[in-house]
């Protein structure tokens, strides 16, 4: 009889501790999946246009912080544009389009004796953009401060 | 039988007491961490609806509709904020990294079930070519961008030091007292 | 460990990811860089920054393009190079030999081909005289192809029509480096921009023309707080956003301003008179030498305040811009198109000069009057093998009896063999194609069809030659006048060298196999010089290899000496600067300073020597203001100017066939002022029709501050807008170089 009982009491803690473990794997499961933190996936918006391949016209309007990040950055003063490392969104450019390009790839076209400096010391990493923010690594040292950089803004 | 019914009802019941407790403006500014971004939310585009009532947290950061969904974020975010309270340290409050959390989070039916019309602007004028044309892409038109309303619409009720230097953000800048100055 | 959000959310997201998947978090995706099988060492193949590149090659094919590290680019590329690869397989090469037959060019064998051009030359020769054929070459041909291409026509076949497109972007630098100096090309190098603590850009926007220059200069400034940057341009451009002074000049006032400036750095007193008095000889416009006073008193007339209105600039900003200048420990003077497409533009060259004459600002690391290039090997190719109408190689001259004997021994051929008349100069070229004196011509890479100023006055010519083409993209405008075309092996499909801006030359290794039936041009020159007649012993090559290896002994014992520039050496070598005497020697980075330039015997006496000259002195030349060939005003009341965007290059045969620019930037506009537009009621976007008294065309308006008002732009890429109809064709009497940047034109909303 206690045997019985004490069976029974452990299936019913075996069953509530299942039941929340199922639980809340599950919140967890779903807030990480069905939510996900990237959800930019864009393929070919804008097919047609004649000027589709002009980014930054268009994007100044409907992303204007990414626009204007870039437009202060480094990669902004010296016109290195959106299709050099974003290639075209409906994929008919010579580089494969990308909204996360891949900096093992992208960066090196450039940057190649930076990363592969950075890479003998710490070992190649994808994030290369969490320090040196592909948009905003503006030009700093305030060496621009008495210039004209922040001023033109194009209509 | 009887008893588990009796404390499944009971469970809800507390729940569902709990849920409505949380759920209220007050009860999330009453941690000091949220202060800041009352504040912000009361000089923000988003401080009052169409007809003059405060906009409350819960509208923008969880689900418009109660399900599952519902459950699971209110539940997640529920957690991770009391764990962050508890035990967080200053890293957990980089405001950077806060943002690209909370827009996750942000569900699209919940901006819709204000903004029902998504080629008006909020005056009921046309908007944008460019506006229209994300619009589509949004809605699967011309390809897919498969983004939610957040991540393009930034900086729509909080702005941090960092995102008040950008000339789309100027007028709700210049209605905010600095973040340093104890906001 | 305490528990943060952070960790939190990391540990809930790889936990989830772990049950969704089932396994670890995948490794990042490899890039298509990893499927390279080798990577080739190259030149970029667009502008006269001659950035080195790498080329990734797999299963003969180029895959991708990176920037070459150890060249002076290290291993940053602008937009253009870095989408270089698919240029290569635009399907609009030409991969057959072409003829054309009933209006149409149709396929043909080479043998076909190769005779019909063949008999054509000898034709027009037999009829008339050797000046009825001419070359048209150009700065994107190799040294090899240009120096080739010159001993065939100027030794084998005794024509000295031998010009090329750097007339239309170069002459004018030239000519102002030989009158002043006595020798052609910079003294300095790139090696000066990460030293100059002031910039001064006049008539360059280095910005889109030169990104990666452009991007070394910024680095310079963001290094060093200190480093002043001076743009002098009538279009307030990108370069402007890195300077701390922009002078909006009216356009055609650049002599007046660079005197102005001469005189408030004489009259303040900031001349370096020790080094000037020793190295400088001061002549007056007609050779006449003069003192340091006579100067002064010609600089008179250029105070600030008195050509204040005519330049358009504040006297404030001119003495502003002179004292930066004279002040700064080490300056460097940077332009491009907008002083040598001029009608004095050699002047307007002599007087930058000037500037660091007067100031000791020359040969000194971080101080130099650098002149930028437009084409890949402009200022290599062609300017050092000869390869224009008055020249011969290494900088010797047609007209000097000394010179042509000098060549006529090392191809062994007769004394006084060569003709001693210069040619025609390439204005002349396609106005005697217009008269029917000049019956057959060949061009070599080169699109004169739209590049030519005035062009639809040289279309005539264009028609009535037979005009034999060896080009490798078949929507080329030019085309449609070729009654011949051969295909050739286009960039990396063969091997030849290129020398850029600053003296340095480069090797482009061949990486993949030309397609179809192309071949490189220097076989195919040499079969057509067979066909025509030219002696075989003149032309014993059977590569750009060996071609090379007679350059380097033509130009040894010259002040241009490439001997020690070998076939491997550039193998191995990133690019070496001339002058280079032997196989150990560095290349020289500063020329005309003791202990730099090999060309100086390391006992001469003092530190410079510009042994161009007879008395080894410099000259600073007084050089009056003179306006533009076609001022506006009157019913004209606008100027209109042309240039570069950074998308696109030349005529965009290239940059037309990269997808991603194609689609960004398809057509030419015209950029307006906004006051202007705002008093024509033009907006963004509206048709405007230009009219110069050449013709008219309309474009899109892209409304802003870009021109200053009365000023109008035009990229001239677009072939479908070609600009060019519109532009005049008034020349510098000495560079013989055609004024581009200004005509008089209207302005009208349609």
């Amino acid at each position: 009889m206690e045997d019985q009982n004490k069976c029974c009491k452990n299936k019913w803690v075996l069953l509530v501790v299942a039941l929340l473990i199922i639980f809340g794997g599950s919140i967890l499961f779903y807030t990480q999946t069905a939510v996900s933190g990237t959800k930019c996936e864009a393929a070919k918006h804008l097919k047609s246009g004649e000027e589709a391949g002009d980014c930054y016209t268009c994007h100044l309007k409907t992303t204007p912080k990414i626009a204007q990040d870039w437009f202060e950055s480094k990669h902004g003063v010296m016109l290195v544009k959106c299709f050099v490392c974003h290639g075209l969104p409906d994929g008919t450019g010579s580089i494969e389009y990308s909204a996360n390009p891949d900096p093992n790839y992208i960066c090196r076209r450039c940057h190649d004796p930076a990363v592969t400096m950075m890479e003998k010391k710490f070992g190649m990493r994808a994030e290369c953009n969490d320090c040196h923010k592909y948009h905003s690594n503006s030009v700093h040292h305030d060496a621009y401060s008495t210039t004209e950089s922040k001023k033109k803004m194009d209509q | 039988m009887a008893t588990v019914i009796v404390v499944a009802l009971v469970l809800i019941g507390v729940t569902a007491f709990a849920f409505q407790a949380t759920s209220s403006t007050d009860f999330c500014a009453s941690c000091h961490e949220m202060k800041r971004h009352r504040t912000e939310l009361k000089f923000s585009p988003h401080a009052m609806d169409a007809e003059k009532q405060p906009i409350a947290c819960v509208q923008c950061h969880l689900p418009n509709s109660f399900g599952p969904k519902y459950v699971a974020i209110k539940t997640y975010l529920g957690v991770k904020d009391v764990l962050v309270h508890t035990f967080g340290d200053e890293d957990d409050f980089y405001r950077a990294e806060l943002q690209v959390t909370a827009r996750t989070f942000i569900d699209d039916e919940s901006c819709r079930a204000c903004h029902e019309d998504m080629m008006k602007t909020t005056k009921d004028k046309p908007i944008s070519i460019e506006g229209k044309l994300a619009h589509e892409s949004y809605l699967g038109k011309n390809g897919c961008t498969n983004r939610g309303c957040a991540n393009c619409h930034h900086n729509t009720a909080h702005l941090p030091d960092f995102d008040r230097r950008y000339v789309v953000n100027a007028d709700f800048a210049a209605k905010l007292p600095s973040e340093k100055e104890g906001m | 460990m305490a528990i943060s959000r952070r960790n939190f959310i990391k540990n809930a997201a790889a936990a989830s990811a772990f049950l969704a998947l089932g396994v670890a978090p995948k490794a990042m995706a490899a890039g298509p860089g990893d499927k390279v099988d080798n990577w080739v060492k190259g030149v970029c193949r667009y502008c006269g920054t001659g950035c080195g590149v790498m080329v990734g090659v797999s299963n003969g094919k180029v895959i991708t393009v990176k920037g070459d590290p150890n060249n002076h680019n290290q291993g940053i590329l602008c937009l253009k190079g870095a989408l270089l690869a698919p240029v290569i397989y635009a399907k609009e090469r030409v991969t057959k030999p072409l003829i054309r037959k009933n209006g149409e060019l149709v396929e043909a064998s080479w043998d076909e081909a190769l005779d019909l051009a063949a008999s054509k030359f000898k034709e027009a020769i037999a009829e008339s005289d050797p000046d009825s054929v001419a070359y048209y070459g150009s700065g994107q041909a190799l040294t090899e192809e240009t120096y080739l291409a010159s001993k065939i026509f100027k030794a084998g076949l005794k024509s000295n029509n031998v010009e090329g497109n750097p007339r239309l972007c170069m002459a004018s630098a030239v000519g102002g480096y030989v009158s002043t100096f006595g020798k052609d090309e910079p003294m300095g190098s790139y090696n000066d921009l990460d030293a100059a603590t002031c910039f001064f850009i006049i008539g360059s926007n280095t910005s889109e023309c030169h990104p990666v220059l452009f991007r070394r200069i910024a680095a310079r400034k963001q290094n060093d707080k200190n480093v002043k940057i001076i743009v002098c341009d009538p279009r307030r451009t990108n370069t402007s956003r890195i300077a701390d002074l922009h002078m909006s000049m009216k356009p055609g006032s650049d002599l007046a301003i660079l005197n102005s400036m001469a005189y408030v750095i004489v009259n303040e007193e900031l001349d370096d008179y020790r080094f000037h008095n020793k190295y400088v000889n001061f002549m007056t416009n007609d050779k006449e030498k003069v003192d340091f006073e006579a100067y002064k008193v010609f600089l008179a007339d250029y105070k600030p305040e008195d050509i204040e209105e005519l330049a358009g600039v504040p006297a404030a900003q001119i003495r502003e811009a002179a004292m930066i200048f004279a002040e700064s420990s080490a300056t460097t003077s940077l332009w491009c198109m907008g002083i040598n497409q001029r009608i004095r533009g050699v002047w307007a060259n002599n007087l930058i000069h000037n500037l660091h004459l007067i100031t000791g600002k020359i040969g000194k690391l971080g101080s130099t009057p650098l002149s930028l290039t437009g084409q890949p090997n402009a200022c290599g190719g062609v300017r050092d093998t000869g390869g224009l109408s008055h020249l011969l190689p290494a900088g010797r001259l047609i007209k000097k009896q000394a010179h042509r004997n000098q060549l006529e021994e090392q191809w062994g051929m007769p004394k006084d063999s060569l003709n001693p008349k210069p040619g025609l100069h390439t204005m002349a070229l396609f106005q005697a194609m217009n008269d029917g004196k000049v019956k057959v011509v060949l061009t070599l890479c080169t699109n004169p069809a739209q590049s030519l100023p005035n062009v639809l006055k040289y279309r005539e010519g264009l028609e009535k030659c037979f005009n034999v083409a060896i080009e490798a993209f078949s929507d080329a405008i030019s085309l449609k006048y070729a009654d011949v075309v051969f295909p050739p092996a286009f960039w990396v499909e063969r091997t030849g060298v290129f020398g850029c801006t600053e003296r340095r030359y480069a090797l482009v290794e061949q990486a993949i196999e030309p397609p179809g039936e192309c071949r490189p041009s220097v076989n195919i020159l040499i079969d057509l010089a067979l066909r025509i007649g030219v002696d075989p012993a003149l032309i014993p090559y059977k590569n750009s290899d060996d071609i090379w290896d007679e350059w380097r002994k033509v130009s040894a014992m010259t002040p241009y000496n490439f001997e020690g520039i070998t076939r491997e050496r550039l193998k191995k070598e990133s690019g070496i600067k001339w002058p280079c005497p032997t196989e150990d020697h560095p290349g020289t980075d500063i020329r005309y300073v003791r202990g730099e330039d090999p060309n100086i015997p390391l006992d001469y006496p003092d530190k410079y020597h510009f042994y161009g000259k007879p008395d080894g002195r410099a000259v600073v030349w007084m050089r009056p203001q003179k306006p533009a060939a076609e001022p506006a005003g009157g019913d004209y009341p606008f100027t209109l100017t042309t240039g570069r965007v950074i998308d696109h290059w030349h005529t965009a045969t290239m940059t037309g066939k990269v997808p991603e620019i194609a689609r960004s930037f398809p057509n030419a506009y015209v950029e307006v002022n906004t006051k202007d537009a705002k008093r024509m009621g033009i907006n963004h976007g509206d048709n405007v029709k230009l009219t110069t008294r050449r013709g008219d065309m309309t474009f899109k308006a892209r409304v802003g501050d870009v021109c200053e008002p009365g000023l109008v732009f035009v990229p001239w890429f677009d072939p479908k807008l070609l600009i060019n109809e519109l532009t005049i064709d008034a020349i510098d009497p000495g560079s013989k170089q055609p004024e581009f940047k200004i005509c008089a034109c209207q302005v009208e909303k349609v």
